[in-house]
C-alpha cells in the first residue's frame, strides 16, 4: 500500500472532520443555552428572555442550517477511501451511525423546525418542551457518534471471525457503555457547551462595549458566564476522567502526550514544558509538577504509568505473537476445520492486529526479520512532539477559558459588567479560542490513536482503499472548496446578524430595528 | 417576521440548495465511480492471510 495514498486519505478525513467540527460544538452548546434562557422566560414571564431565546436562536439556526449534512462527506469516505475498514468493522461501527441517523438526527431536526415555526402555535411551556427535546436530540446525535468513535479507541464487545474476515458484534451493551466512549461523550459535549457560552459571552461583551442593547446584553452575558463557568469546570474535570480512561485503555496515547520515554517512579509528575528529542528518545530538559500525572492516570500514588520504552517492549511481544496469529489464520483460511490451527488462533488472536502492523514492512508477515519487527515496534507509536504540544495547547486554552468565565461570573455578581471594559475586550478576543481548543482536542484524540484505525485491531495502512492518488487529491480539493464556501457564508451571516443584534427581531425594543432602518434608507 | 428574517430564510434556503447540489456533484464525481471489492477473500489477500498456493514461493 502506497504511503502517500494512506497519508492523503488520512489528510482528507482529518480536514473534512475538522471542518465539520467547526459547526458542531456551537450547535451542542447553543441548544442548552436556549433551554436556560427560555426556562427563565417561562418562570419569570419577562419578555426580554423570550427575545434572548429568539435572537440567539436565530444565530443558532444559521449555524445549524449551514452545518447540517456537512458530516455526509465523512460517510462518503467510509465507503470510498476506507472500504477495507468498513468491511472489517462495519458490523459494529455501522450500528451507532445508523442509530444516530434514525433516532437522534430526526428528533433533532423535527424539534428544530418546531422551535423556529411554532412560537405562536404552542403555549410557553409546550415551546420550552420543544426546545428541551431539540437539545436532547442534538446531544443524542453526539452520543451515537462518540460511541462509534470510542469503539475505535477502545474496541469492546466484538470479536474477529476468520471465516468472514470481519469483526462481529458480540455484546451491544458493552459497546454502548464502553467507558472510553462515555468519557469522550461527556468531555466533548462539555467542550461544546463552553463554545456556545463563549459565543454568547463575546457577542454580548461587544454590545456592552458599544453601549447598545445594554439590558439584553447584560442578561445574556450573565447567563453565558454562569453556564460557561459550569461547563468549563466540567470539561476540565471530565477531561481528567478521560485521561484516566486513556490510562486504562490506551496507555500509548498517555505516554506519547506526556513524552514519558523511560519508566518513572510512581506517582509520575506532569510535564509542563519539555524539549523533546525524538531521535534519541529523550527530553533534553523538562519542567514538571510532581505527582499530578500519576494521580490523573492511575488514581493512586503507587501505581506506575507505563513509559514509551515499556510499551514498545510490550508491543514487540504482541507483534511476535501476532505473527503466530497470522500463520494460524492462513491455515484456517486453507482449512476451516483444522483443529490445531483453530487452537493456535484462539491462543494468539488478541494479537492479530499487532501482527498486521508488519504488513507495512514485509509482504508475508510470517517471513518478517528481526529488523522488520523492530521497524513495526517503532511504528506502533504516534510521533511524540505533536502530541505533547497539542495537548498543552488544549489544556492551556481550557484553563484560560475557565479563568475568563470565573471572572465574568464574579463581575456579574459584584459589579456592573459594563464597568470593566478590559474584561469585555478579553471576552471578545477569546471568541475563536474554544474552536481552536476543540480542534486541537480532536487532533490529540485521533492522531494519538495512530498507527491504528481501530486500536490494536486494524492498522490504518490496511484500512485504506486502493484508489489512485489523483482521485483522492481531486476529492480532497472538492471537499475543501465545499466546506470553505459554507464557512464563508456562515461567517458572513453570523457577523451580519450579530452586528444587527436583537433589533432584527422587530419588537421595537432594541437598537437597529428593521423599520427604523428601512425608514432611514428611504429618507 | 421582519423583512430581515424573510431575507435570511431565503438566503439559508438558497445555501441549503447549493449545499445539496454541491454534495450531489461531489458524490457523482468522486464516490459513484469507485467500486472496491471488499470480499472476505480480498481482505484475506490484503492482510496477508491467504495461504500460499501450490507452486507459489515465499
Amino acid at each position: 500500500m502506497s504511503e502517500s495514498l494512506v497519508d492523503l486519505s488520512r489528510l482528507q478525513f482529518a480536514v473534512t472532520a475538522m471542518y465539520h467540527f467547526l459547526f458542531v460544538p456551537l450547535t451542542l452548546g447553543m441548544t442548552w443555552l436556549l433551554v436556560v434562557m427560555e426556562s427563565v422566560y417561562v418562570m419569570t414571564n419577562k419578555v426580554i428572555y423570550k427575545d434572548m431565546t429568539r435572537f440567539w436562536g436565530k444565530l443558532f439556526g444559521i449555524n445549524f442550517a449551514l452545518g447540517v449534512t456537512t458530516g455526509i462527506t465523512l460517510e462518503f469516505q467510509f465507503g470510498t477511501n476506507w472500504a477495507y475498514y468498513s468491511h472489517y468493522v462495519g458490523d459494529i461501527f455501522g450500528t451507532p451511525l445508523a442509530l444516530e441517523g434514525l433516532m437522534a438526527f430526526f428528533l433533532e431536526s423535527t424539534f428544530i423546525g418546531l422551535f423556529f415555526f411554532a412560537w405562536n402555535r404552542l403555549s410557553k411551556t409546550q415551546h420550552l418542551l420543544v426546545t428541551l427535546l431539540m437539545a436532547l436530540g442534538t446531544n443524542l446525535s453526539a452520543l451515537w457518534i462518540l460511541i462509534a468513535n470510542g469503539w475505535m479507541q477502545s474496541p469492546v464487545g466484538a470479536q474477529f471471525n476468520p471465516l468472514t474476515m470481519r469483526m462481529e458484534l458480540t455484546d451491544f451493551w458493552e459497546v454502548l457503555f464502553n467507558p472510553t466512549a462515555q468519557a469522550k461523550f461527556v468531555h466533548t459535549v462539555s467542550a461544546g457547551y463552553v463554545t456556545g457560552s463563549v459565543f454568547v459571552l463575546a457577542i454580548s461583551a461587544w454590545y456592552l462595549l458599544k453601549g447598545r442593547d445594554v439590558e439584553f446584553a447584560k442578561r445574556s452575558f450573565r447567563i453565558a458566564a454562569a453556564f460557561g463557568l459550569a461547563s468549563a469546570l466540567s470539561v476540565i474535570v471530565l477531561g481528567d476522567e478521560s485521561g484516566y480512561t486513556v490510562g486504562e485503555a490506551q496507555q500509548t496515547k498517555m505516554a506519547a502526550l506526556e513524552a514519558m520515554w523511560k519508566p518513572e517512579a510512581a506517582p509520575a509528575g506532569l510535564k509542563i514544558l519539555a524539549s523533546i528529542n525524538e531521535a534519541q528518545s529523550k527530553n533534553d530538559w523538562e519542567i514538571e509538577i510532581p505527582w499530578v500525572l500519576g494521580l490523573i492516570g492511575t488514581r493512586s500514588v503507587n501505581k506506575e504509568i507505563p513509559s514509551i520504552s515499556q510499551i514498545k517492549q510490550h508491543n514487540r511481544a504482541r507483534i511476535v505473537s501476532g505473527i503466530e496469529a497470522v500463520k494460524a489464520l492462513q491455515a484456517l483460511r486453507a482449512d476451516p476445520l483444522d483443529a490445531a490451527a483453530k487452537a493456535a488462533f484462539e491462543q494468539h488472536k488478541v494479537d492479530l492486529g499487532f501482527g498486521l502492523l508488519l504488513r507495512r514492512f514485509v509482504e508475508r508477515v510470517e517471513e518478517a526479520t528481526s529488523a522488520q519487527i523492530e521497524q513495526a515496534v517503532d511504528a506502533s507509536f504516534p510521533r511524540v512532539t505533536p502530541m505533547f504540544w497539542a495537548f498543552r495547547i488544549m489544556v492551556g486554552f481550557a484553563f484560560a477559558l475557565l479563568a475568563l468565565f470565573a471572572l465574568a461570573f464574579w463581575s456579574t455578581l459584584k459589579v456592573r459588567s459594563e464597568a470593566r471594559p478590559w474584561l469585555l475586550k478579553w471576552a471578545l478576543w477569546m471568541l475563536p479560542v474554544p474552536w481552536i481548543t476543540c480542534e486541537v482536542g480532536w487532533f490529540v484524540s485521533e492522531y494519538g490513536r495512530q498507527p491504528w484505525t481501530i486500536y490494536g485491531v486494524l492498522p490504518t495502512s490496511l484500512s485504506v482503499s486502493t484508489l489512485s492518488t489523483t482521485s483522492v487529491v481531486g476529492s480532497l480539493v472538492g471537499f475543501v472548496g465545499f466546506y470553505t464556501l459554507l464557512l464563508v457564508i456562515e461567517l458572513y451571516l453570523m457577523i451580519k446578524f450579530a452586528r444587527l443584534g436583537p433589533g432584527t427581531l422587530g419588537t421595537g425594543r432594541y437598537a437597529n430595528e428593521p423599520t427604523a432602518m428601512a425608514a432611514a434608507s428611504h429618507a | 417576521m421582519t423583512h430581515l428574517d424573510r431575507r435570511l430564510a431565503r438566503q439559508l434556503g438558497l445555501a441549503m440548495l447549493v449545499k445539496l447540489a454541491l454534495l450531489a456533484v461531489l458524490w457523482w464525481a468522486f464516490v459513484r465511480p469507485v467500486h472496491i471489492d471488499v470480499s472476505a477473500q480480498g481482505l484475506s489477500a490484503r492482510i496477508g492471510a491467504t495461504p500460499l498456493q501450490q507452486g507459489e514461493t515465499r
